[in-house]
């Protein structure tokens, strides 16, 4: 698994120092938003934040624009942020819950909007010494609930499996919980450690440790097989078993944001390079997974009237009723797609049987994309005017200054 | 208005009481100085009404819970459609969980969404077998209970379980065990390097040690914390043969690192504050060096002592960030040194980011808080309840001076 990260301790470093920060970061991104211009910030996922560095770096870079400001804390924490108008986008590693967008509906108005920007396997985490040839959900469950104390029960040498495990404002001990363990508690004397890399960091440690985490942070560590059933043939955790669904713990990794802050050129923009090829190249440096092209353009349909958007199909892991059924699916206002800014479909190889509908899509698509670029120009004439304004009026502070200092 | 400035400046208003001070000071001078003073009271009222501030937020928050006005228990019933045309608006926000004056403001799209997420929501937590308990009652926060899917009644935390589970007994022993741990070691060493840097060595040893072991005070905790993750766990870990790598036993032994500090140089300054007579009569009357030292300074320290064990207790209670990283915050009751351990602060430092403000979890996080508190409070009266008592009792070699007063009279 290719990453960029020179080594595990670093971002472990950076994980666990983030808990003090966050509040530090978050209070300095309030106090600094109004005098920076563009200071957007992304923040969430533990899982994400190597992933959001490296979209914001390289995009920045790309597009020659301010630099989004990334930090963690959690999905949970990243959802409340966006919730209390804290991030522009709040980076998750699992769906928005109920309770989330029902907050998020009476504070702001609106729906949600959801966009996947990756595909993630969750990776089982054992030591390098670990012979293990794989391990089923059946099995893992129990592990994970404490059911199975000993390898031995496993088919390995009599020791006792120590559990380590993540915080639960984790967005990756949500996914877990949900599809492994059937939201069943999970162990009590399982350690809860802060952030994927402290996992990667114990169990590269504990001969006898199992963990789990995005697939992006396995360094340093042996990665088993999983296998939905007992006698099941294991499946190792890769892009294609990811995409196809025939890795049992697989999983999108997601941007909420609200309909006010997609609008600005700058996150829209930002997004919609994410769900091109350049973005999704970001990805596949990460050590995630690309989405799957299908994906990504049904995504990039929906964003471009910006809407929130159901979970694409899904594979059969990710097929949770409950939280199928709780998605929020408003139907798109005219207003809104009005209002965003231009969004090219990417071109890719396309089902014949969808051509149809969605060239009809296009069409309606290029008519609002004309009305939206003349509503950009007309932003952008009154921002210029808002700007030389403001230099009148620093000029004039400045006057008063040195007036004042006479 | 005379009597005033004279108060309030510290300076004699009568100009014969005042001669040459007053004469030397300008009176604008003196006006700044007033203005000084009165602003130093301004804001050391401030300070003052902060921390009563706190204290009162604190418990604000924590109080719901404790007057057993919260509860997690669920029961589902169903609104349908027309129920729903059929209610009064109060009733609606009621129902929707909204200020109803921000009902008002929400488009019907966005109500019919609502109404959709919260029957969901409330379907779902009503499904779960035990959604008819009250988590947040005293009983199951604090006596074990036998929850669905477990065999025997057990203390749980498990605040993001779909059945929330808030038992704080695991956390509060965790606490103490760290804590008792971080004290068994920080207390011996910050007491014995104390006695030898004001007792035994030399000025020169004294120059170097004191700023050194103080420098430690100043080392960030996440410092202290990632140094005994990485090493100090693996050192224990490889010594004692244990299976699981961080533990209660290491945390104690990093958070000490962080005591032993507040510990040395509260007890270093009440060992060195006593008066070098002491050790002149103790050395007149035949005691060697260290016979003074134990038999007499400290002693006569040992109300300073004191003071420096409880506010290590505090430290050590209160430290979030070593706990946090080190101990492994396994919320699982054990009583053993060399298990995993979560501590209360390290609970909250962690959890509260992602709880929803005025929600049961939010509201349990503050009890806490609040017990934190209450325990430091409670140490600290006991302290100085101690305190006061060490100095009423006649200590057995009292002040010389005063003595030879005595005995002349």
């Amino acid at each position: 698994m290719r990453t960029l990260e020179p080594f595990a301790d670093s971002k472990l470093l950076l994980s666990i120092m983030k808990h003090r920060l966050v509040w530090v970061m978050a209070l300095s991104t309030v106090a600094l938003l109004p005098g920076i211009s563009g200071g957007a910030t992304i923040k969430g996922s533990d899982t994400m934040v190597v992933l959001n560095q490296r979209f914001a770096e390289v995009y920045a870079r790309e597009s020659k624009s301010p630099a989004f400001e990334v930090t963690g804390g959690g999905s949970g924490t990243g959802i409340a942020a966006l919730l209390n108008g804290m991030t522009e986008i709040a980076a998750s590693s699992r769906p928005i819950k109920a309770e989330e967008a029902a907050q998020f509906l009476v504070k702001t108005g609106g729906a949600v909007i959801e966009i996947p920007v990756a595909m993630d396997a969750i990776a089982i985490f054992v030591h390098r010494t670990n012979e293990l040839p794989a391990i089923s959900i059946p099995q893992l469950a129990a592990v994970f609930a404490g059911k199975i104390r000993n390898w031995k029960e496993l088919g390995g040498p009599d020791r006792p499996i120590v559990v380590y495990s993540r915080e639960n404002n984790s967005g990756t001990y949500a996914f877990f919980k949900e599809h492994v363990l059937k939201d069943a508690d999970f162990f009590g004397k399982a350690q809860t450690l802060p952030g994927t890399a402290a996992v990667i960091n114990a169990v590269a440690r504990d001969p006898t440790g199992i963990g789990y985490g995005g697939i992006g942070y396995a360094k340093g560590i042996r990665v088993l097989p999983v296998s939905t059933k007992e006698r099941a043939q294991p499946v190792e955790p890769t892009e294609q078993s990811a995409a196809d669904g025939s890795y049992p713990i697989s999983r999108y990794l997601y941007y909420y944001s609200t309909a006010s802050a997609m609008r600005t050129p700058q996150v829209g923009a930002l997004v919609q390079w994410i769900l091109g090829d350049a973005g999704q190249a970001v990805v596949n440096e990460t050590g995630s997974f690309p989405l799957p092209k299908e994906k990504r353009i049904s995504v990039t349909q929906q964003v471009g009237g910006w809407v929130a958007t159901a979970a694409p199909a899904i594979p059969p892991a990710h097929a949770s009723s409950a939280t199928a059924s709780t998605r929020p699916i408003p139907a798109p206002t005219a207003a809104a797609a009005a209002a965003a800014p231009a969004v090219a479909p990417t071109p890719v190889a396309v089902d014949p049987l969808r051509l149809v509908e969605r060239e009809s899509n296009v069409t309606r698509r290029e008519a609002s994309v004309a009305e939206r670029e003349a509503s950009v120009v007309g932003r952008e004439m009154k921002l210029t005017e808002r700007e030389a304004a403001l230099a009148q009026r620093e000029e004039e502070a400045m006057a008063r200054r040195t007036s004042a200092r006479r | 208005m005379e009597a005033f400035t004279e108060i309030q400046s510290g300076i004699p208003a009568d100009p014969a009481v005042r001669g040459v001070l007053g004469d030397l000071l300008a009176a604008d001078e003196r006006r700044a100085e007033q203005a000084a003073v009165a602003g130093m009271r301004i804001v050391a009222g401030g300070v003052v009404a902060l921390v009563l501030c706190l204290f009162l937020f604190v418990f604000r928050e924590a109080w719901p819970l404790m007057s057993g006005q919260v509860t997690t228990a669920r029961k589902y019933a169903p609104v349908t459609a027309g129920q729903f045309e059929g209610m009064t608006h109060e009733e609606r926000a009621k129902y929707l969980r909204v200020e109803p004056a921000r009902l008002l403001q929400l488009s019907p799209e966005a109500v019919t969404q609502l109404a959709a997420l919260r029957d969901a929501e409330t379907r779902e937590a009503s499904s779960q077998p035990d959604a008819g308990v009250n988590a947040a009652s005293w009983q199951n926060l604090l006596f074990p209970r036998q929850w669905n899917g477990y065999d025997r009644p057990e203390y749980i935390w498990q605040p993001n379980s779909k059945t929330p589970k808030f038992n704080i007994m695991p956390l509060l022993v965790g606490s103490l065990r760290i804590c008792f741990m971080a004290l068994a070691v920080a207390l011996p060493l910050g007491f014995a390097a104390a006695l030898f840097v004001s007792q035994f060595a030399s000025p020169k040893v004294r120059e170097w040690v004191k700023p050194v072991v103080e420098l430690l005070a100043g080392c960030p905790t996440v410092v202290i914390g990632f140094f005994g993750l990485l090493v100090v766990a693996s050192m224990v870990q490889a010594t004692f043969g244990l299976t699981i790598r961080l533990n209660a036993f290491v945390a104690g032994m990093c958070v000490a690192l962080a005591v032993i500090p507040t510990v040395f140089s509260i007890s270093e300054e009440a060992l060195s504050g006593v008066s070098e007579s002491f050790r002149d009569a103790a050395r007149a009357l035949g005691a060697d060096e260290w016979q003074s030292a134990l038999r007499v300074v400290v002693p006569a320290a040992a109300p300073g002592l004191m003071a420096a064990a409880l506010l290590g207790i505090g430290r050590a209670l209160g430290e979030t960030m070593i706990a946090m990283m080190v101990s492994g915050n396994a919320a699982a009751l054990d009583l053993s040194l060399f298990a995993s351990a979560r501590t209360v602060p390290a609970t909250i430092g962690q959890e509260l980011a992602e709880t929803v403000i005025g929600g049961v979890h939010y509201r349990v996080l503050f009890l806490l808080g609040a017990m934190l508190f209450a325990v430091c409070f409670v140490t600290n009266l006991l302290g100085s309840w101690v305190l006061s008592r060490l100095r009423a009792v006649p200590a057995p070699m009292a002040d010389p001076v005063a003595e030879e007063a005595r005995l002349a009279r």
